[in-house]
């Protein structure tokens, strides 16, 4: 049988250390092949420090970082509890259970014939699933190029895909890896909360702000008058890449797909704003998040880590659906006042 | 999973007609419909599936939070949520019976009429093995109690269960109760050919920062380690009041913790929140009471049921 994930197998423990400037975050890094050269960005392992231990009982789910290289892969977490304190103890050359990579992780969407502009909004440690997005997105595209044999001489892969973070937090210390990040972005927008670092206040409202520039017709006419006092806001822009000049017709060839993870109010904002805007109407402009949830069994038996999503065949209007085995990356539009 | 040469050993177990291979299956609510599992792990050493209870209408289940972890437990509070029968007849059951391994359906009923029309129609559909009876939810029209805390009401559950099917019973009881080796009389008598226990203890737990129970429903029921001793003990108490085999839970996460349910008296052991952290349980579980067996000198599992009262 071919492998599909990997069931509480033992790894070791090759890099746990926490992360410079923060208090209680941590980098773990463990070796196993199969998970660091086939995780989606998205998808997430469980993890037990103790393979016997009965205190915690259940394994921790944690999205995969990022793939170090063949042979190892990585997570980034914040020390919360119980299980992440026991795991922050856990010293090189250890052994971990590991499960996963489970769930489904993001949809890249991408649109040969036209511009397109992947937007990721992280809040905090929510960067952690979107971390390895950039690479994915990049490596998806070039490999569908060659599956779709087409002609690639023409295609610049650069001028046509733009990917731009927003990356927001409480404080300073919690905009993980923030001086190193750009190198993966054309654009990357900061916020903070405290104005510790980037602009003061929420990501959500920095990325409204700028939204016009993207693209959205729609959007520009609809909003004029709630925008026409506030300017664009550039705040640590890496490269200018797109032009505010740019005419209509092209923005409406616009390819934009947003990805986002962070704390429950910041994506509730974040779905909101889209609905107020309809702008989650539009099948174009989908907008993923990747949502966190209590995990007992992280394979989708035990119904313990449960999400409404809107349905119109009942009389409630949502139904129930499993963040650990149909998410955790869920479509905005189909979560159900969330 | 190999298990070495210990082939003379048996670990074939006969509950009433139920006949299981391997004296080890998921427990119900911890296994979905076997579809999830499947995806992971193999069923080549499980004694039978046992699917998640059933009840006549589908059932959302609770508001979140579902579940929350204690101190070597999990509680949990899904609220029975369920497909309904129809949707298991139609959706479910067929992917169950490819894996020649026996079905136990568990079920459940908001009356005592309710428990017949499912054990009926449960009865009814090709590839059921036996019934597994949840008798741990609360009986409405009594204000909430449990049907299994009373015994009237249980002897009249199972007796009307065992008019309208032929199938081997298994009534799952409910360790909340004064007397559970009374309640497990009871059903005896009533005609159960199989007592399963224990199903999870009530339990709460409460955040102090936000001056809330944990869970949505306040309560919910507690499975995992924590309830080990405590199922060990009632396992007993039922093993010494009945005559007919009992299927023993409550915590199990080793093959060591299986032989300890064994030796109080179970005739067969299920496992759920163990499986959670660990999918391969089961299956380690099977071979690893083999192992215990062929290493003690035993050559099959009989030899140590109820071993503790001899």
């Amino acid at each position: 049988m071919e492998i599909k994930k990997i069931i509480s197998g033992n790894f070791e423990v090759t890099v746990n250390i926490k992360v410079k400037d923060t208090d209680n975050t941590y980098l773990l890094r463990i070796k196993n092949a199969f998970i660091s050269q086939n995780f989606i960005p998205g998808q997430f392992v469980m993890i037990k420090p103790d393979f016997c231990c009965s205190d915690p009982l259940s394994a921790r789910p944690f999205s995969v970082f990022r793939k170090f290289n063949e042979n190892e892969f990585e997570v980034l977490y914040r020390v919360c509890g119980k299980g992440t304190e026991l795991l922050s103890n856990v010293k090189k050359g250890d052994y971990v259970s590991v499960t996963g990579p489970s769930g489904n992780g993001f949809k890249i969407l991408n649109n040969k014939k036209s511009q397109n502009i992947y937007i990721l909004i992280a809040g905090g440690i929510g960067i952690a699933p979107l971390f390895s997005l950039p690479d994915f997105i990049k490596n998806h595209i070039i490999k569908n190029s060659i599956k779709e044999n087409e002609e690639n001489e023409n295609y610049d892969l650069e001028e046509n895909n733009k990917i731009i973070l927003y990356y927001g937090s409480k404080t300073e210390n919690e905009l993980y890896f923030r001086h190193s990040i750009h190198s993966s972005y054309d654009e990357v927008y900061f916020a903070t909360d405290d104005g510790s670092f980037g602009y003061k206040g929420n990501i959500v409202d920095l990325l409204f702000y700028n939204m016009k520039d993207y693209c959205l017709k729609n959007f520009e006419l609809e909003n004029k008058d709630k925008n026409n006092e506030k300017d664009k806001k550039n705040v640590f822009v890496n490269k200018e890449v797109i032009k505010s000049e740019e005419n209509v017709s092209i923005k409406e060839q616009l390819n934009i797909q947003f990805y986002s993870c962070g704390p429950k109010p910041m994506l509730s904002n974040l779905i909101n704003k889209f609905r107020d805007y309809s702008l989650d109407t539009f099948k174009k402009n989908s907008l993923q998040v990747s949502l966190e949830e209590h995990f007992a069994c992280g394979i989708g038996v035990c119904l313990g880590c449960v999400i409404k999503i809107n349905s119109y065949n009942n009389s409630d209007n949502f139904i129930f659906k499993r963040v650990c085995k149909d998410g955790p990356v869920f479509e905005a539009s189909e979560l159900y006042n969330y | 999973m190999i298990i070495d040469n210990k082939e003379e050993i048996n670990l074939s177990v006969r509950l009433g007609n139920l006949f299981l291979k391997y004296p080890v299956m998921p427990a119900s609510g911890t296994f979905g419909y076997g579809e999830e599992f499947f995806e992971i792990i193999d069923y080549s050493l499980f004694g039978a599936l046992v699917t998640k209870g059933i009840s006549l209408e589908p059932s959302k289940g609770n508001e979140m939070p579902r579940i929350c972890e204690t101190p070597c437990g999990l509680i949990n509070s899904i609220g029975l949520e369920n497909v309904g029968f129809e949707r298991f007849k139609e959706e479910k059951i067929n992917f169950l019976k490819k894996f020649n391994i026996p079905i136990i359906v568990n079920f459940f009923g908001k009356s005592i009429e309710e428990y017949s029309i499912m054990a009926e129609k449960l009865s009814d559909i090709n590839g059921v093995s036996a019934l597994e009876a949840n008798i741990s939810c609360p009986n409405v029209k009594e204000g909430g109690r449990s049907f299994g805390a009373d015994p009237e009401i249980v002897y009249e559950i199972v007796s009307s269960i065992k008019n309208c099917s032929a199938l081997p019973l298994i009534v799952k009881l409910t360790p909340l109760v004064t007397d559970i080796a009374m309640i497990a009389e009871v059903a005896e008598k009533a005609g159960a050919d199989i007592i399963s226990l224990v199903n999870t203890f009530p339990a709460a737990s409460i955040d102090i920062n936000k001056r809330k129970f944990k869970l949505s429903r306040g309560y919910g029921g507690l499975s995992g380690p924590a309830i080990k001793p405590i199922a060990i003990k009632l396992v007993n108490d039922v093993y010494n009041a009945v005559r007919i085999p009992i299927i023993g839970m409550g915590g199990i996460s080793s093959w060591e913790d299986a032989v300890e349910f064994f030796m109080a008296g179970a005739t067969a052991v299920a496992v759920g929140t163990g499986a959670f952290s660990n999918p391969h349980l089961i299956s380690q579980i099977t071979a690893g009471v083999k192992k215990f067996l062929y290493e003690n000198n035993f050559s099959n599992i009989y030899e140590i049921i109820g071993i503790v009262n001899n």
